[in-house]
């Protein structure tokens, strides 16, 4: 099963947390859900049958039986949508309280998390192209090309077939497609999964042979959460003891709902809702990254300008800081570890715009600054050669010509700012991006998805480059 | 008392000695002219008398007040004293009007209308009164000088300091630039003048100033300096000049 792809990210900010383990907040995970009434439950809602979401509603599996065992613990189930990237630290910054996301139990996952028994046997499965009945397993496909997700326990199965090359995939789907393409000879993934996706999606596909290995699935909690664990079994004893388990095993896995109909034409009514959601979210995550991002790159680039090397320090300090390292690290620290630090849980939606600004803030300040420094020198000593002060000379004479200079590189920024606020759905927002991937993993066709997520990026992208050229032309008789 | 006075003035950049005591002194209505070879300090020194620049050593005084005192507003002399640029320095993004209105309106606290009304006086004054709307790209280097000068009038000035303004023009249009100033000159303004043009320089200069190495060598009414110079390097620089 899928397993942290941002392994040493995870480690990094798990280290940190532990560093910071004084300051958290008191009462037992378990109390709270009691007080409350209310258990969060954090997911990966890419990954049927266990979980989907569909228009803000979550189904799968997972999802029925978080709902149950919530009704078991005295609350309601709360989902959070969170990328599986995230998902350990977010659970460790008590972003929730449980994660259900299909998790399989490792023994090094056992050495910081806590896991409830296990509810679900599964392993993992070969697929290969119909018309190749040559090969029945792994064993003959020596030489040959295999796909994977990746850092998913498939990568432990092919390690002990050395002759096999292995290509990975961010996503599974993503891996079937290329199998269907004819670029692979096999995909090794989770069975239930992997099922899933050739019952709906990809009809020249099928599975051959017996499952691989023997995974357990299990509910994670904090490592300090025991009470709460026992808790969990106990729920979920009642669950099997009263035929309720049972009733949603053969709901989602039983032989009817692997027969279940192809859904018959595309449904465009579904794809361009959801990404229009995701589209909003897009362009108000650009929107507000670029509000506060401007004037805090002008803010910044007027302050590094100053002659007193101690004031400009810290800005350059900023600036290096935020351009120097990659925006997913920062939109990861901001959200899992900035809280520990302050003591205060931040939004999802207050970190997004936290760190989108100051990212983009540091690169605009350096447009800023470059742009003011290609004005002549002679344009500041006219100014203040009429008695205006700096701060006069600055705002009226040198600021207007180079925000016109700079104004290439600015869309630029802007556009850029665009595409990178789809690293937000690492703390699970579904923006355009997530939204993307979302709905490809539900429908399995990624084929029709991601181009129309393309579209709707251009449909953005464009009038905005269009509209800098007009404002390029305007100005260009006085500048 | 004189409106400007400048003592014992010196300026250095790093180890680079411009000024080496300069002692000049500007009396109300007076016109000035520099002259001297080309970097003998004659730009440092007007630069010196806005506070562009701060002297190294000795005393800059502008109607009273010292520069680089920290009780002297340097906004406060900067008003009192327009600079004309040899590179005009207009502002790109403003037109002509709009250029003459900034300082007005931001410096002065004018209202935008009686601004304007002022600055529309002010074009004429230097036959651009057409130009108004234009751009400084659209316009002339002599067009762009005059719009300059026009500009520096408009926060009505004591005293006007010229750094070469006809040096980046064809000469077919220095002309019209010095007609401006001859203008200027006769209607009473105090004025500080660095040029080459020594045929202006004779005509409207009450006195006429030679720098060389950062000091001033010879000084005194035009005619007397260009007529009969007492030292051997004015001499030799206005040999060269004239015979141009």
């Amino acid at each position: 099963m899928r397993s942290d792809r941002l392994r040493c990210i995870g480690l990094l900010l798990m280290g940190l947390v532990v560093l910071l383990g004084g300051c958290r907040r008191q009462g037992t995970t378990l109390g709270r859900i009691r007080a409350e009434r209310v258990v969060r439950i954090g997911t990966d809602a890419t990954y049927p049958p266990f979980e989907t979401v569909r228009a803000g509603q979550y189904s799968g599996f997972d999802v029925e039986l978080g709902n149950a065992i919530a009704g078991e613990l005295g609350g309601k189930a709360e989902w959070v949508n969170t990328s599986f990237d995230g998902i350990f630290p977010a659970l460790d910054a008590e972003k929730f309280d449980l994660v259900m996301s299909a998790v399989t139990i490792t023994d090094e996952r056992k050495k910081r998390l806590l896991f409830s028994d296990p509810y679900y046997t599964a392993g993992q499965i070969v697929a290969i192209r119909d018309g190749n009945e040559g090969a029945k397993g792994l064993q003959d496909l020596d030489g040959k090309l295999a796909g994977i997700q990746i850092n998913t326990t498939a990568t432990e199965v092919l390690k002990k077939y050395p002759q096999i090359r292995v290509r990975q995939y961010p996503s599974l789907d993503l891996a079937l497609q290329d199998l269907e393409n004819g670029n692979l000879a096999a995909v090794v993934g989770d069975a239930p999964t992997t099922k899933y996706f050739l019952a709906h999606g990809f009809s020249k596909l099928s599975t051959v042979g017996t499952l691989l290995t023997e995974e357990h699935y299990g509910i994670v909690m904090r490592a300090k959460d025991r009470e709460l664990q026992q808790a969990v079994n106990t729920a979920l004893a009642k669950l099997r003891a009263d035929g309720r388990f049972a009733a949603l095993e053969a709901k989602w896995f039983g032989a009817e709902a692997q027969s279940a109909p192809v859904a018959s034409g595309t449904p465009w009514g579904l794809i361009l809702r959801t990404l229009g959601v995701g589209l909003k979210l897009t362009l108000l995550l650009t929107a507000l990254g670029l509000l506060f991002g401007l004037p805090l790159g002008l803010t910044v680039a007027l302050a590094r300008m100053v002659k007193h090397r101690v004031v400009a320090w810290p800005f350059n300090g900023y600036v290096e800081l935020f351009r120097g390292t990659p925006l997913l690290v920062q939109i990861i620290f901001i959200y899992y570890a900035l809280p520990q630090l302050l003591g205060v849980n931040l939004p999802g939606m207050t970190a997004a715009v936290l760190a989108l600004s100051l990212n983009s803030g540091a690169y605009i300040s350096e447009i800023f600054r470059a742009g003011i420094q290609s004005i002549d020198t002679g344009q500041m000593e006219a100014a203040r050669s009429l008695g205006m002060s700096y701060p006069q000379g600055m705002r009226y004479v040198v600021l207007p010509q180079a925000v016109r200079r700079v104004l290439p590189p600015l869309t630029n920024e802007a556009i850029a700012l665009l595409k990178d606020s789809s690293l937000i759905s690492v703390i699970g927002m579904a923006e355009l991006t997530r939204a993307g991937q979302e709905l490809s993993s539900q429908l399995a066709i990624p084929l029709v998805v991601w181009p129309v997520v393309a579209l709707f990026y251009l449909a953005i992208t464009f009038p905005l480059t269009r509209l800098a050229a007009l404002l390029e032309r305007k100005w260009r008789v006085n500048a | 008392m004189p409106l400007a006075e400048v003592k014992n003035l010196h300026k250095s950049f790093g180890k680079l000695q411009v000024l080496r005591g300069v002692d000049l002194a500007l009396q109300n209505g007076e016109v000035v002219v520099l002259v001297g070879p080309s970097g003998c300090g004659k730009s440092t020194l007007l630069r010196c008398l806005n506070g562009l620049e701060l002297a190294t050593e000795g005393t800059v005084t502008v109607s009273g007040l010292r520069l680089g005192d920290p009780r002297t507003d340097l906004n406060t002399i900067r008003r009192k004293v327009g600079m004309v640029f040899q590179r005009f320095n207009l502002f790109p993004h403003l037109s002509a009007l709009e250029n003459v209105t900034l300082a007005p309106c931001k410096v002065l606290g004018i209202d935008r209308a009686e601004a304007e009304a002022q600055a529309r006086e002010l074009l004429e004054r230097v036959h651009l009164g057409h130009k108004a709307d234009s751009y400084p790209s659209q316009l002339s280097g002599g067009q762009q000088q005059r719009v300059a000068i026009a500009r520096a009038l408009a926060v009505k000035p004591e005293l006007m300091l010229f750094d070469e303004p006809t040096s980046a023009l064809d000469p077919e249009l220095v002309g019209e630039v010095l007609e401006v100033m001859r203008d200027l000159a006769r209607g009473g303004m105090t004025m500080c003048v660095a040029t080459h043009e020594m045929v202006f320089a004779e005509e409207v200069a009450h006195r006429v100033a030679f720098l060389d190495h950062g000091k001033i060598i010879e000084e005194g009414a035009p005619h007397a300096i260009f007529q009969n110079p007492t030292h051997p390097r004015t001499r030799e620089f206005l040999a060269r000049v004239l015979n141009h």
